[in-house]
């Protein structure tokens, strides 16, 4: 048996999956997508079935990529249950999704969650009653508490067996006969084709679902006229769009259902959320508060980090040192042992002081709905080069790490803001290409100009989002974002959350890691370096006019950003670089380490986040950058 | 007084009149259950060209600038 929870988002439908969902939940991606949902088996007083849990939705209707994909798997994998879970403190709005959900005609239980919350703002919902007038059972729980979870389970294995599917709602007289008019049209042998009832796939067409109607259009392309017609039969008589006449129809009979339903009681204190946000969303003290939260977040991950980090590389080194000792230095079995041991304790290097104290940090502030807040704050500045508000939670972090910024963009919902802000924060100087600027430019040719680079970085991430943005439109109207109220976190559902994000980690970019970095051993090994530098010198010295012993410290800053910089003292044969250096080599050599490829533990990431492609794309990208603007940089010289 | 949504002070509650945004506009609205002649309350507004707060259906939702210029409302004078 398998039941798929959906819900609007916020509704509390990952707290609901969590307190029942095993360690073997698997997270799998909807086919050619990068967006996941989870599956779990479940075994509840011996009876077993699997639970999915899908993104959540506000609206059967919408061009939402990942919206659509979840009302897809409804219809096409069709669940023998659907577990609607509604917030109980917006009754009125999670409704109008019950209501589309019950055209689908696939068995449904309403779980009214987040009960406690309705009561204390004054809203008394009467159950039975609610109950009656869908014809499914409805449950009222407490997710986070797993309080009335064994009662929902039970009724929803109930409901499956006997198939209830509940009571249609029907809208006024005239939408009726428009609509019942059109589903007899459109006949249920084209409907089943669609894995719909006809009655909802009419309504559907109403209200010009793009995806249905391109559908129908294939099957039955004459009745496209005729579906014209009715839309402006609807919209001429009620003086507005065809599609905006279904919604508000639907609207008014939620509210009606409300009404009915639910008491409210007036309340004489501010809630909570009114009070806190008074001053997390003040128009200065909220930005002051946000720089806070960042500040403080950026530095428990990266200077408590760095304590943690120092210990463990040491301890790997002198491992191998030791079995340099033991195996011969020189020999091809140590060159393997010794990559293997440098990919692993990067990975672990990496893992353990930064990644989970910023996976932690990261869930902590989405579970207590600050990240709607600080996207709301951020709104105008990150939209105008193409970015949500949210993304400025990744691109502060970038500066201390890469891979956890990576990582962070899985907060966006949508996968063209993922794949931008990803290929975006990648363009960021982490803390070791900081090392890079702070090594050459800001000692050798001062402060002053080791700002302008960062400054420069700026404009470049800037403009590259502008590019980018305009081949990737924003297809979307713009921010449209529901402020959820705060939560206390469960620590179970944030342990867990962690774990998953990392394990993509271990599974996908470690690997990376570890096989990269046993060839640049092997490199070494057989002294392919002169080879390296030979093939590369048309590019570092012709086109960069670098000396082309760099060619090879340019491919080991692939493997970490900062051996670009140690081997460029064994490349060089020197640390004083400026006595082999000239200004001009330095500022371009910094600029396109600053710049190109990411690192391999990054681009691992970028993989596991937006697939082959778009990590193949981001080092195309990157690469394009850093040789466009270290060639700039060298005009520039060549002019003054 | 009839303005749009961007223009309402903070504080005022005002009732949605129209929606001049194209079908996306109108459906991801309308999920949130925002819809004509529903009532609202504003309390932020954007300025800088930053977005509009509301409280509307006993939730907050956040709408950029740029929306909440296609959004017309009835600002509700007395109260």
């Amino acid at each position: 048996m398998r039941i798929a929870l959906v819900g609007q988002p916020n509704c509390g439908k990952s707290a609901l999956f969590n307190s029942v969902a095993g360690y073997k939940t698997i997270v799998s991606n909807f086919p050619g997508t990068t967006v996941d949902y989870a599956t779990s088996r479940i075994n509840l007083n011996g009876v077993s079935f699997t639970l999915v849990d899908l993104p959540g939705i506000y609206s059967v209707s919408t061009s939402e990529r990942e919206e659509v994909l979840a009302r897809q798997y409804l219809i096409k994998e069709r669940p023998d249950l659907v577990i609607n879970i509604l917030d109980a403190s917006v009754l009125s709005r999670s409704l109008e999704l019950t209501l589309e959900l019950l055209e689908l005609k696939i068995p449904l239980v309403v779980c009214l969650n987040m009960i406690d919350e309705a009561a204390k703002k004054g809203v008394e919902i009467d159950v039975d009653h609610l109950a009656q007038d869908l014809g499914v059972p409805v449950i009222p729980t407490i997710a986070v508490r797993g309080q009335g979870v064994p009662e929902l389970f039970h009724s929803a294995v109930e409901t499956a067996k006997r198939g209830n599917t509940g009571t249609i709602h029907f809208l006024s007289l005239d939408v009726e006969r428009v609509i019942s008019e059109l589903a007899d049209l459109l006949g249920t042998a084209t409907a089943s084709k669609l894995g719909v009832p006809k009655r909802f796939l009419a309504i559907r067409l109403l209200e010009q679902d793009e995806e249905f109607e391109q559908a129908v259009r294939e099957i039955h392309p004459g009745i496209m006229g005729e579906v014209e017609r009715l839309r402006t039969l609807l919209s001429e008589c009620h003086g507005r769009p065809s599609d905006m006449v279904v919604s508000s129809e639907r609207h008014s009979l939620a509210m009606n259902l409300f009404e009915h339903v639910a008491k409210v009681r007036p309340r004489g204190a501010k809630p909570l959320r009114e009070q806190i946000d008074r001053y997390l969303m003040h128009p200065y003290l909220g930005y002051v508060f946000l720089a806070g939260v960042l500040f403080t977040f950026f530095w428990m991950v990266f200077s408590l980090g760095k304590h943690v980090e120092e210990p463990i590389l040491t301890l790997f080194d002198q491992a191998a040192a030791y079995l340099g000792a033991h195996l011969g230095k020189e020999s091809l079995l140590f060159t393997v042992v010794n990559g293997l041991i440098q990919g692993f304790s990067g990975g672990i290097g990496i893992v353990l002081p930064y990644l989970i104290p910023f996976l932690l940090g990261l869930s902590l502030l989405e579970d207590i709905g600050y990240l709607p807040r600080a996207a709301f704050l951020m709104d105008s500045i990150m939209h105008s080069i193409g970015l949500h508000g949210k993304s400025i939670i990744p691109f502060v972090l970038s500066y201390g790490c890469n891979v956890p910024a990576i990582m962070g963009v899985r907060i966006l919902e949508r996968a063209r803001d993922r794949f931008l802000t990803a290929v975006l924060v990648t363009l960021i100087p982490c803390a070791a290409r900081t090392t890079i600027i702070f090594a050459l430019v800001a000692f050798y040719l001062g402060p002053f100009k080791a700002l302008l680079l960062y400054v420069l970085n700026l404009v470049v991430i800037a403009v590259a989002g502008k590019i980018l943005s305009h081949y990737m439109p924003d297809v979307s109207p713009g921010m449209i974002l529901e402020m959820p109220s705060y939560k206390l976190p469960q620590p179970s559902a944030v342990v867990r959350k962690v774990w998953f994000r990392l394990r993509e980690f271990i599974l996908i970019a470690w690997p990376i890691l570890i096989a990269g970095s046993v060839i640049l051993s092997l490199l070494e090994y057989f002294q392919l370096a002169e080879r390296i530098n030979g093939i590369l010198s048309l590019f570092t010295s012709g086109l960069l006019g670098l000396p082309s012993a760099v060619g090879i410290t340019l491919i080991f800053g692939i493997l970490r950003k900062e051996l670009a910089i140690i081997m460029l003292v064994q490349a060089l044969g020197t640390s004083t670089f400026s006595s082999v250096m000239t200004e001009e080599q330095m500022m371009v050599f910094t600029v396109f380490s600053l710049f190109y490829i990411p690192c391999l533990a990054t681009l691992g990431m970028l993989r596991s986040t937006i697939g082959n492609r778009g990590m193949l794309f981001t080092l195309c990208f990157t690469t394009a950058i850093g040789a466009l603007m270290a060639l700039a940089v060298r005009a520039f010289y060549w002019a003054y | 007084m009839v303005t749009t949504l961007e223009r309402v002070k903070e504080g005022m509650s005002a009732v949605v009149r129209q929606v001049y945004g194209g079908h996306r506009l109108r459906q991801r609205l309308g999920g949130l259950g925002i819809h004509v002649d529903d009532r609202l309350k504003v309390l932020r507004t954007g300025f800088l060209g930053g977005p509009v707060l509301i409280a509307i259906h006993g939730t907050q939702v956040g709408i950029g600038h740029g929306m909440a210029k296609k959004i017309e409302v009835e600002v509700i004078e007395d109260e």
